[in-house]
């Protein structure tokens, strides 16, 4: 990549840096009083296709150097400024500008009351800044003031190196001019990484909670939880940027879900995590689990963790993971956010998606797990234990099958409510077959739950009504129930069996159920759906219960 | 790290030559890489690296790394 750098003052030692550096760039025209004639002429190699930024960091002293009013100083400042959004508007086109903040370096001796001067200059130029940066979408404003501020003036500026080679800022200071082009350039490159693996016991909490407990743990909004409370609040920001954030804990996870779920100081909950690993199990193996879960590049994680050890194993194990070290004092864990994000993760403007890249991702991640979880939740449905009684209808049991009918909505086929009357007289009669199953299961006895009624004629049989309770929903259990039928309502002769979906406001469930079990779809009109199966033909189902005929 | 070794590693950065090369008794005017402004990032990085001041005066009156480096010992 390449930038192109305006300035009026000797920044020499800074563009050396830049010679033979990897892959970046730097042009900048000879001679200092010639930046705005460079930034006013179409054909400047500042403007060459080949430049992707312009980075223009003037001197606000040499900017008015001969003014001597304050008055003729706003003028020239003005000028300048008209100059600079002239360019930026006509002639940079899609390369980003970076226009620098001003800083005065106080000089002149003057009075309390009458050193405001400076302050009004660098104000000026600020509110015109302000104004680019909302007018142009390719303009930013480069801090120069706020590092100037940050290191202190007097490191910032070296009098020596003015007075013998004409250099206003020290070496440190150009060093850190550097670094911002450099961080600047890897945002515009779009090189941020993607997910912070963050650790918890000392890390996002003061103290174990496996040993101190919910109360025990340092985690406030004053003094000593401070640290703690600040580092999650700028890593929520952060995530507000659409950084995701995970958690990778040697932990309990009872325990530590809950101080994520209850504690009143956790700024960081559930919901701002996309993954979380909270077992016992290696941490480079987790490391791993979560890159391949969020499907994100191994290389776009950054891993944080106060112990040394686990450091060393994620460096050793995973070396695309990036491992920055732990403040040794918390006290320093709020400026290690802002570190963290200008290493790993500085970005120029933020989109409307970032704030929901973690719901995203988290939705992502849970259908890909509950796909590769299917397995278990077959042995979760063997270990429940399922029995299954099933047989014909008996006087005792007339009045739950009527209350079935009645009451069951959403695992109801057809609908159809019936009497006690009704009911009894199916069970009288020749042409009907009335099934009743119960169930129960490890944790219990759920009772009758399911009613089946077949009208029989000659070789072919027809399902009426098809009912179960919602309790024992969504377990399989009607295949086992429908296949049971099937086989002995075969044995009795029955070649052919034909079912009916009709649909209602709260039977959407079991939509699909017929498809489902392999039957063959006839007619669909008005809401009712025909199907049919021939017996012969009927497929091999998977079961997880255990079906007694009583 | 003793003071001859950190200036020997800071002219090695700013005369942008190998720790082997840097030799402490050769005259600035017969190093390549030693211009005018090297001597000034040299100079202007001693200072601020390690803590001391060389008066203005003197800056000029500095032909080697030896003797840049008995300033520093003095202090």
């Amino acid at each position: 990549m390449k930038f192109a750098l305006l300035t009026n003052i000797n920044l020499e030692f800074m563009i050396r840096q830049f010679k033979n550096s990897d892959g970046l760039s730097c042009y900048s025209p000879d001679g200092y009083g010639v930046w705005q004639q460079e930034l006013m002429d179409e054909n400047s190699s500042v403007y060459a296709d080949d430049v992707d930024a312009i980075f223009i960091i003037p001197d606000a002293a040499e900017m008015i150097r001969g003014q001597d009013t304050f008055e003729a100083k706003i003028e020239e400042l003005n000028r300048t400024m008209s100059g600079v959004e002239q360019c930026i508007r006509d002639y940079s086109g899609k390369k980003k500008v970076f226009v620098s903040s001003i800083h005065l370096k106080r000089a002149e001796i003057r009075s309390l009351k009458g050193s405001l001067e400076s302050g009004q200059i660098e104000d000026r130029w600020m509110e015109f800044l302000i104004s680019l940066n909302d007018k142009y979408d390719n303009c930013y404003v480069f801090p120069l003031r706020e590092m100037i501020t940050e290191l202190g003036s007097d490191e910032f500026y070296s009098d020596k190196l003015w007075y013998l080679g004409g250099v206003k800022y020290s070496i440190k200071a150009q060093n850190l001019l550097v670094n911002e082009i450099r961080l600047l350039m890897k945002a515009l490159n779009k090189k941020r990484k993607k997910c912070l693996v963050l650790d918890l016991d000392n890390t996002l909490w003061g103290g174990v909670i496996g040993e101190d407990g919910v109360d025990g743990i340092e985690l406030a909004e004053f003094k000593e939880g401070a640290r703690y409370k600040d580092f999650q609040k700028r890593l929520k920001e952060l995530r507000e940027m659409g950084i995701l954030l995970a958690v990778c804990s040697k932990n309990n996870p009872d325990d530590a879900m809950e101080v994520i779920r209850k504690h009143p100081h956790m700024v960081l909950r559930e919901e701002d995590f996309v993954s979380f690993r909270i077992n016992w199990e290696p941490k480079p193996k987790n490391v791993a689990e979560i890159a391949a879960e969020l499907n994100i590049g191994i290389d776009s994680l950054v891993f944080i963790d106060d112990n040394p050890v686990e450091r060393e194993a994620v460096r050793e194990n995973l070396p695309e993971v990036t491992v920055p070290e732990f403040p040794k004092d918390t006290a320093n864990l709020e400026s290690f956010t802002h570190e963290l994000y200008r290493q790993y993760f500085y970005t120029l403007e933020n989109t409307f998606e970032d704030r929901d890249k973690t719901k995203m991702y988290r939705d992502n991640a849970r259908r890909s797990t509950e796909q590769a979880s299917a397995t278990d939740l077959e042995s979760f449905f063997r270990g429940l234990k399922t029995e299954i009684i099933i047989w014909k209808l008996q006087p005792a049991d007339i009045r739950r099958a009527a209350e079935l009918t009645q009451k069951t909505n959403q695992f109801n086929l057809t609908t159809k409510r019936y009497t006690e009357k009704d009911i009894e007289a199916f069970s009288r009669s020749e042409d009907y077959v009335v099934y009743i199953a119960s169930v129960s299961d490890k944790y219990g006895d759920n009772g009758k739950v399911s009613l089946v009624i077949v009208k029989k004629d000659g070789r072919t049989a027809e399902i009426d009504s098809f009912i179960m309770s919602c309790r024992v929903m969504g377990r399989y259990i009607e295949d086992q129930i429908l296949d049971f039928i099937e086989v002995d309502l075969k044995s009795c002769g029955v070649e052919q069996l034909n079912a009916q979906y009709i649909q209602t406001k709260k039977n959407m469930p079991v939509m699909k159920f017929y498809n489902r079990l392999g039957y063959r779809l006839l007619s669909m009109a008005d809401g009712i759906k025909q199907y049919t199966l021939k017996l012969d033909e009927k497929p091999e189902r998977k079961t997880y219960g255990e079906l007694i005929e009583g | 790290m003793d003071n001859r070794e950190k200036l020997t590693e800071i002219a090695s950065t700013i005369l942008n030559m190998e720790i082997e090369q840097i030799d402490f008794n050769e005259r600035k005017e017969n190093i390549d890489s030693w211009d005018s402004f090297a001597h000034l990032a040299l100079l202007s990085t001693v200072e601020e690296e390690m803590g001391i001041c060389i008066p203005f005066e003197e800056v000029a009156e500095i032909n080697t790394l030896e003797e840049l480096l008995t300033k520093i010992n003095e202090g």
